[in-house]
């Protein structure tokens, strides 16, 4: 009853008219930044920060917060209405989304996501409040060769998300891999293929990469055809989820604030990660696969929960341990070390309110937004109505400010314009890009556990085997090229059989 | 499988060959301490190998008869798509000369103009319109810093 | 009228001319007139950006115009270096750094970042090189990780936070003195180091007491030894790697400079203003908080410390191996 005394004491600190202002406050932008596709949750909170001098401590990490879990709604938005990611944990609702925004489905789509979201945050808040500290000793169990071992199993996931050729996904993701190992190496700093162009050392950089891919390209793709031809169809077909939707996403959501919640804790972009896993899993699980990639619900459902589990999950770290597992964690650690406050193992005790204030603002910050994002469906997809020759000179400038906000380089828009070339070459040729961006994301973050294992194991290739968390995932992955290929086996079979029969 | 693929092909088996001849100039290392050069020189034979199997496949497939569909399936496509690369980069080279309202503008303007073929009220109406939505969400909200300038804005 | 009276009149006019003209002579002298940008090449939330936070208010008090921090991060921070190289000398463009204006030379040598296109102004605080085990691990004192280390070379591991960088190179010089091999593990950052360590994938790190104070603090990690001439006052637990007789004194610092050839008075008055907000009470609750030494060091001392230690990472880098682009 300890935890119902906090949580009284939590709302007692956030309720008043000063925190809960900025609770919507940070929220509202954070969905803003979150529409804006490219514009970022860490670029907005650095841009905030000198904002939040002025704040108590607890004011400031309620503000950043809540942009940045705010973020993870608005996300969505441009990946369902015109297939470009907000952010980098929004590819894979593109894929499912955009159909369903083309099929006239947009407002359900959104709706979904809205909904899940809501749900996915709120129980990530009462799992961070019940069970944050015994976990973020469970996180630091994983080491360089459990990561490995989970983004293998997310790699042999990953086969069930590319449709058409085969052998075109593989030769993506090889490409995909080449480009994600230009720039710095993290463990020898040598500075890889980027041929003496400054720009690079850092790598190409995911979001200019992203614009350039799926929203230069899309756009560059679409405006070859005359403008009188609609990109979307114009009979919205409901405005909100009805229960068939209801039915077929519970159990995605549910999956997938698991899913993103465990994932989220672990340092690292465990809220991309998880998105990738939880469409994986849905697809693997559903009865009827084939309909992933045209517009199946659940490939909404399960991943937007799951980014937006995810994002409390990586509040634990941060506010346990004061490690915080990435950049935007990173960012806010920073805003409570500038007041004088250093999370740590001590932050619970030394200063409850900062704890119990910055949780309680999440049950409210989800809330509002839920209220907030719901009735703002009905606008969005109004815009799909808008005549493209309005649209897309708009979604270009979007893009190309997503591209420059990141690092505020005006380098990073030219490698935007590449990658749009290269999208747009993709789409008329009939490669898809999303195994390129997959692998662009994951098999740097392989090749370096891999490498670091090898450093702290000497060399020894069992170290996977012998660790029981990294010996089980791999086990899990092994398991399903397994199946993979038993599958393939027997549809080969098959249609061997169906070839004879048809001779 | 058409010629297209064939071509894509040989682009791609040719970026693979070109950093796998660079993956050389980086130590390759040990399994004690793999080097930054061992995981690039794989996947590039990698992709060389995907590759020439593309193009491979362009030959075998149906007796070797590839389907050219043309690249450009509709008339003037190549223009404007090429129109739109170029006011792209127009954008990025103008914005640190005039700062961002303006070349919102430009940029809106013709566009509008010349790929969705407006007129010219309504094109300046949009072009204004976005040029102002731009300065207020992006400058004055989120605060973004860019290059301000001849005008100093 | 003579030539006499109106010679006289020259004169009076040219003295009351110049009585009239000195006061603005004067003011034009006056420095600063307008805001000063402060460049930090990281983003924010880092060490650097936090103490720039902590110190500018006070500085921009003492000196009438407020400082503005602008984040440059990219291209392993030459972006941010490199555009204030470039800058005006006028004093209005500063940068805070540390050591990559060093060790940049010979990592990137095509970034062109280099301590000796800047103008040193003043280095104001430090945080020591310092080895961080876990607190249950049975190698807490210098001594038993030493003892280990020479028992099975190379079975040591020790993370990093960037290769080639300064915790690094920390690392390779105790290796270097105690006569040991270790193992270095370089990773993104001293948040991934602190699970490493936690999680008991390493012996354990070398890093600042800022970054991971918190889990000192807290309990879960302890600091076996530390890169100062003597105990720290902040510290006073954690004995200096002089005392197990290793000679070593390494640290990341705090430190401003401008695009070279910036005027000396200006140096002057920057230098007097941060030499001034290290003292003041908010500086230094800060750097109490994140167990950052104060200390500072005027333009020519800084000039000569850049040049000594160009001199010793120079060799470092190269002994090493570690290989540029």
């Amino acid at each position: 009853m300890d935890t119902i005394h906090n949580v009284l004491f939590g709302f007692s600190v956030i309720l008043t008219p000063v925190n809960f202002g900025l609770c919507f406050g940070g929220v509202f932008l954070g969905t803003l930044i979150g529409v804006l596709p490219g514009i970022g949750p860490a670029g907005c909170i650095a841009l905030m920060l000198p904002f939040t001098f002025s704040l108590p401590p607890v004011s400031a990490v309620i503000v950043l917060a809540g942009i940045f879990y705010g973020s993870m709604y608005g996300g969505s938005t441009t990946s369902i209405l015109v297939n470009i990611p907000g952010e980098a944990a929004s590819v894979i609702t593109c894929i499912d989304g955009y159909q369903m925004a083309k099929q006239g489905r947009a407002g359900r789509a959104l709706g979904i996501a809205a909904i899940g979201s809501f749900i996915a945050g709120t129980v990530g808040v009462v799992l961070l409040m019940l069970v944050a500290p015994p976990l973020a000793e469970l996180a630091v169990k994983f080491g360089p060769p459990e990561f490995f071992a989970l983004i293998f199993l997310g790699l042999t996931m990953l086969v069930y998300l590319s449709s058409g050729s085969k052998l075109k996904s593989f030769t993506m993701a090889a490409l995909g891999t080449i480009i994600g190992m230009i720039g710095n190496d993290v463990l020898t700093g040598i500075s890889r293929f980027t041929f003496g162009i400054k720009g690079l050392y850092d790598g190409p950089g995911l979001v200019p990469v992203l614009m350039g891919l799926f929203g230069v390209g899309e756009v560059l793709f679409n405006i070859e055809a005359p403008f009188k031809r609609s990109v979307f169809e114009t009979s919205i077909r409901g405005l909100l989820p009805d229960r068939r939707d209801w039915r077929d996403s519970m159990k995605p959501i549910a999956r997938g604030t698991l899913l993103g919640f465990f994932l989220g804790i672990l340092p690292g972009p465990g809220n991309i990660i998880s998105t990738f896993i939880s469409y994986a899993v849905e697809k693997k699980i559903s009865r009827h696969p084939e309909r992933f990639g045209q517009g199946a619900i659940e490939g909404v459902a399960g991943p937007e929960a799951a980014n937006n589990a995810a994002t409390a999950g990586a509040f634990i770290p941060l506010l346990t341990l004061g490690i915080p597992t990435g950049g935007t964690m990173a960012l806010i650690m920073g805003a409570l070390i500038i007041h004088g406050i250093t999370p740590g193992p001590l932050l619970i005790a030394n200063h409850p309110e900062v704890f119990w204030g910055v949780v309680t603002s999440m049950y409210l910050g989800n809330f509002i937004l839920l209220i907030l994002n719901l009735p703002l469906v009905g606008l969005w997809v109004k815009i799909l109505k808008v005549p493209y020759g309005i649209l897309f000179p708009l979604i270009f400038l979007f893009c190309i400010i997503g591209a420059y906000a990141g690092n505020l380089d005006l380098f990073d828009i030219n490698v935007m314009i590449v990658f749009g070339v290269i999208g747009y070459v993709l789409r008329k040729t009939g490669y898809d890009p999303t195994p390129l961006v997959f692998a662009y994301i994951l098999l740097p973050l392989w090749e370096e556990n891999f490498r670091q294992s090898m450093v702290i194991s000497y060399g020894d290739l069992g170290v996977f085997f012998k660790n029981p968390i990294s010996a089980a995932l791999l086990g899990a992955g092994f398991f399903f090229i397994l199946l993979n290929l038993f599958a393939l086996g027997k549809s080969k079979k098959l249609s061997g059989e169906m070839g004879e029969a048809k001779n | 499988m058409s010629r297209m693929d064939r071509y894509i092909g040989v682009v791609l088996f040719s970026f693979g060959l070109v950093i796998c001849v660079k993956s050389f100039a980086y130590p390759f290392g040990s399994l004690r301490s793999p080097g930054a050069g061992f995981f690039p020189l794989f996947f590039s034979f990698l992709l060389m190998t995907l590759a020439m199997a593309i193009v491979v496949h362009t030959f075998l497939g149906e007796n070797g008869k590839t389907t050219a569909v043309p690249f450009f399936a509709e008339k003037g496509g190549s223009q404007k798509v090429l129109f739109g690369i170029l006011s792209l980069l127009a954008f990025r080279y103008t914005l640190p000369r005039i700062g961002l309202a303006p070349t919102t503008f430009l940029f809106v303007f013709f566009l509008g103009k010349y790929l969705a073929h407006y007129g010219w009220k309504a094109n300046g109406a949009l072009a204004v319109t976005a040029a102002a939505l731009s300065y207020f969400i992006f400058q004055f909200l989120l605060k973004i810093p860019f290059p301000t300038g001849v005008f100093g804005f | 009228m003579n030539s006499k009276t109106t010679g006289a009149r020259i004169g009076a006019l040219a003295f009351i001319l110049a009585i009239l003209l000195a006061p603005t002579a004067y003011s034009q002298e006056k420095f600063p007139t307008k805001p000063i940008i402060l460049v930090i090449p990281w983003a924010a939330g880092g060490g650097q950006d936090n103490s720039a936070r902590a110190i500018t208010p006070q500085v921009g008090a003492i000196l009438g115009q407020p400082l503005v921090i602008v984040n440059k991060p990219g291209a392993a921070s030459a972006t941010g270096h490199i555009s204030v190289q470039d800058a005006a000398p006028d004093g209005y463009t500063l940068v805070q750094t540390s050591t990559p204006i060093i060790t940049l030379q010979y990592l990137h040598p095509s970034s062109g970042v280099s301590f000796k296109k800047l103008e040193p102004i003043v280095l104001f605080s430090y945080s020591p090189a310092a080895i961080f085990v876990k607190s249950d691990s049975p190698y807490n004192t210098l001594k038993k990780l030493v003892d280990y280390a020479k028992a099975n070379p190379g079975k040591a591991r020790l993370a990093n936070s960037t290769n080639g960088g300064i915790w690094h190179i920390s690392g390779m010089a105790f290796a270097k003195e105690a006569g040991i091999k270790i193992t270095h593990v370089s990773t993104k950052g001293s948040a991934a180091d602190a699970n490493m360590v936690l999680g008991g994938h390493v012996e354990g790190m070398v890093g600042g007491p800022g970054d991971v104070y918190h889990l000192v603090k807290g309990g879960k990690l302890k600091m076996i030894a530390i890169a100062e001439p003597e105990r720290s006052k902040l510290l006073p637990d954690v004995p200096t790697f002089k005392e197990s007789g290793l000679n070593l004194v390494l640290f990341s610092y705090y430190s401003w400079l401008g695009p070279k050839g910036l005027a000396p008075e200006k140096v002057r008055t920057i230098y007097e203003a941060v030499k001034k907000a290290a003292e003041s009470k908010e500086y230094r609750d800060f750097c109490a908080n994140q167990a950052v030494t104060i200390s500072v060091m005027g333009p020519k001392e800084f000039a000569k410390f850049l040049e000594e230690t160009d001199r010793r990472y120079k060799t470092f880098i190269e002994e090493s191996g570690i290989k540029a682009e």
